[in-house]
């Protein structure tokens, strides 16, 4: 919904009593989303759930003065969730007061960056925390406070950032929550580089810079990164957790320094992508204590180590199929990690391939089908989403995850496909825009 | 994807005039324009005065409703707002911006077009959910526009150079007499393999265009209406309303709001300016 008479009436709620009246252009947008979500496994724990249902809203506020130079923007965004307390969240998305003067821009509050150019998986994009509880596609991110100063030259755009709080990573209720990942995480566990523990937000002096440009079919993007990992090392304890025997794990935030480099070429109906970093960080070593299952652990040795990582492929898409006026886009990434299946994540050498089908009629349907394939173990994950606009203002959308296989290398069982295989979703979320 | 569209730049002129024009037998012809011994040439000329008509309109800011009526009379609405500027280098395309409002779901989604003549067009789509740019492939000029019955193609910079020129005839439309010209698209992965414009021979502008599909069928009509001048010299046509034979849907574009030299300047064709945009 957009207002574009200017508020004066808004100048007087704020208090401006004098004749200099405050005209504010005034956007207002949000939706509200009720979700159902359905795991057909039982899970590990009789008290781990098989159904949830969550309500969510987001809020959108925007303040411009006429000439657009001054902006104060802020998303709120919230959830409740039937059973699972970690999941019920508020976060400030975006909380800025942002100024524009030609080709400047800086802003300062609460925001959200994203870097990158591939589908499947996004390496340079590292400036917000994912949230973990909101979707397990890492693609919603919670708010990250900063300043930022971008300059958009005819030479390319620079933007620097001042990232002065790190915000740590959540995972699902460790009781009821769903898809549990076989193991717990304690906030008040949390470890930091500098020896610090605890807290869901500290104080840092993380900063960033990032180069990009445009070079006829080529987008071209140079990140660089130094401050706080947004992605924990998962630490092994030895703890239990007390309600269902899951292992208590300890999350370890080291410092990191990346650079990364993002290309896109954009070639008639193909796109090509690559996304590559190069990371420094203290690694805590594998604890050789065989509970640990290649975990490191708070006393494990460490090792400064530089981690090379690249994902790359193509999208190509089918315009106007047999002229039915559908598209047809195919996706096809490859994830690399230069220490394959020791890697911390499952993305070591892995295949992503992905189908879109937009059907382009005024309802706005689209089904997206994804595969991963991991290729040292043969494990393998699909996922279907379709949605569609329902009369103005809703939509729909239905969304299904499952691991398809859990595979071994030299007899070892996938350790993330395993941790899931029980964690199969079904979700389906009727969104109200306004 | 400018929308600076020369399909819009349709003359209207009041009745009086109109028939003050087309009363005498002794029709002025445009000076310098070919003969009808020549229909290439008269007809890439036609073109070209239609082209000229719209130098030095610098930029705009426009509004537009789209109603999309299908076949069983179902009615969905979309709005968008539009941004254009026009590029000082007559061999290259105009930038453009094109801001999503309605259906609420697409609120704040964004797409930049720098069209070029025959190279393709560079685009970039900016997906509020995400805040991610993506640069986005050009080639899709045969598919829907946001489920209307508009291509993409008919969206685009209409260049004169993104066309072959053959004028077929003139005669009467409505109150005015145009020249009919057959044109082939130049650029590819065209749904078209032709479209006839009938111009008006008064104003140099668009009335009509019929299009015929890649088989060469008779496909859509679009009609011009409710015609506005702008700063004494640039028309605008407010309503468009296409109609496609084969399907019997119809879309009906209406243009609200035209600004003209807003004050609109290359740095608002940025990528930053993209994820600004509202």
């Amino acid at each position: 919904m957009r207002h574009p008479t200017p508020l004066i009436a808004l100048a007087v709620m704020l208090g401006f009593s004098t004749g200099a009246a405050l005209a504010l252009d005034i956007d207002v947008e949000g939706n509200i989303e009720l979700e159902l979500r359905h795991h057909p496994h039982e899970g590990r724990h009789e008290d781990m759930e098989q159904d949830f249902a969550s309500i969510a809203g987001k809020f959108e506020l925007g303040l411009f003065s006429p000439s657009g130079r001054h902006a104060v923007i802020l998303k709120p965004f919230g959830r409740y969730d039937q059973h699972d307390h970690e999941r019920s969240h508020v976060d400030l998305r975006e909380g800025k007061y942002r100024y524009v003067n030609g080709l400047f821009e800086a802003s300062i509050g609460v925001d959200k960056e994203f870097w990158g150019v591939t589908e499947f998986l996004h390496l340079v994009d590292i400036i917000n925390q994912t949230d973990n509880v909101e979707s397990t596609d890492g693609e919603q991110k919670l708010g990250q406070p900063m300043v930022k100063v971008s300059y958009a030259s005819r030479f390319g755009t620079l933007t620097g950032y001042a990232l002065p709080y790190f915000r740590i990573r959540q995972y699902p209720d460790p009781v009821t929550g769903r898809p549990n990942p076989a193991f717990v995480v304690a906030d008040n566990t949390t470890l930091f580089e500098s020896g610090e523990t605890g807290g869901k937000a500290r104080r840092v002096d993380d900063v960033a810079l990032r180069y990009h440009n445009s070079f006829g079919a080529f987008d071209v993007g140079l990140s660089w990164f130094d401050g706080t990992a947004r992605e924990p090392q998962l630490l092994f304890t030895g703890d239990q957790n007390s309600t269902n025997d899951l292992p208590k794990l300890q999350a370890y935030y080291a410092d990191v320094t990346q650079a990364g480099l993002d290309v896109q070429a954009t070639l008639g109906p193909w796109l090509l992508k690559l996304e590559a970093t190069q990371s420094t960080q203290t690694l805590k070593l594998p604890d050789p204590d065989p509970a640990a299952r290649m975990l490191p652990s708070l006393n494990s040795a460490e090792k400064e180590t530089e981690i090379n990582r690249a994902t790359g492929g193509f999208e190509y898409t089918f315009y106007n199929l047999f002229n039915s006026g559908t598209d047809l886009g195919l996706v096809a990434e490859y994830m690399y990690d230069e220490r394959k299946d020791a890697a911390p994540h499952p993305f070591g050498n892995d295949i992503g391939i992905g189908l879109r089908w937009t059907a382009n009629d005024p309802q706005s349907t689209a089904i997206l089908l994804g595969g991963l394939i991991d290729l040292d173990t043969d494990s393998s994950s699909i996922s279907v989403e379709a949605e569609r606009r329902i009369g103005r203002s809703f939509k729909a959308v239905l969304e299904a995850r499952f691991i398809d296989k859990v595979g071994k290398n030299d007899g070892e069982q996938d350790r993330f496909a395993a941790a899931l295989a029980d964690e199969d979703s079904v979700r389906f979320r009727l969104a109200y825009y306004f | 994807m400018s929308f600076n569209l020369n399909l819009t730049k349709i003359t209207t002129i009041s009745a009086t005039l109109a028939g003050l024009l087309l009363s005498g037998p002794a029709l002025a012809e445009r000076a310098g324009l070919p003969g009808a011994d020549q229909p290439e040439a008269r007809g890439k000329a036609i073109a070209e005065i239609t082209d000229a008509t719209n130098l030095g309109f610098g930029n705009t800011t426009s509004e537009m409703e789209m109603v999309l009526t299908n076949a069983n009379g179902d009615v969905s609405e979309r709005r968008l707002r539009f941004n254009t500027l026009e590029n000082k280098d007559v061999t290259d395309g105009d930038w453009s911006m094109m801001i999503f409002d309605e259906p609420a779901d697409v609120a704040g989604t964004a797409m930049m077009t720098y069209a070029h003549i025959l190279d393709p067009d560079e685009q970039w789509m900016y997906l509020p959910a995400l805040k991610r740019v993506k640069r986005i492939s050009s080639v899709n000029k045969s598919g829907p526009f946001m489920g209307s019955e508009f291509a993409f193609e008919d969206f685009s910079s209409q260049e004169v150079g993104k066309y072959s020129y053959k004028w077929l005839r003139d005669e009467p439309c409505g109150e005015f007499t145009c020249h009919v010209v057959e044109r082939r698209p130049l650029y590819k992965h065209s749904g078209y393999t032709r479209t006839v414009a009938w111009t008006d021979t008064t104003h140099y502008q668009n009335r009509k265009v019929v299009y015929y599909d890649r088989k060469n069928a008779l496909l859509k009509t679009l009609t011009f209406d409710d015609y506005q001048q702008y700063l004494d010299k640039y028309w605008r046509a407010h309503e468009l309303f296409m109609e496609n034979h084969v399907t019997k849907k119809k879309t009906l574009l209406r243009w609200e709001d035209y600004a003209f030299q807003t004050g609109l300047s290359a740095d608002d064709f940025t990528q930053n300016s993209l994820k600004r945009a509202r």
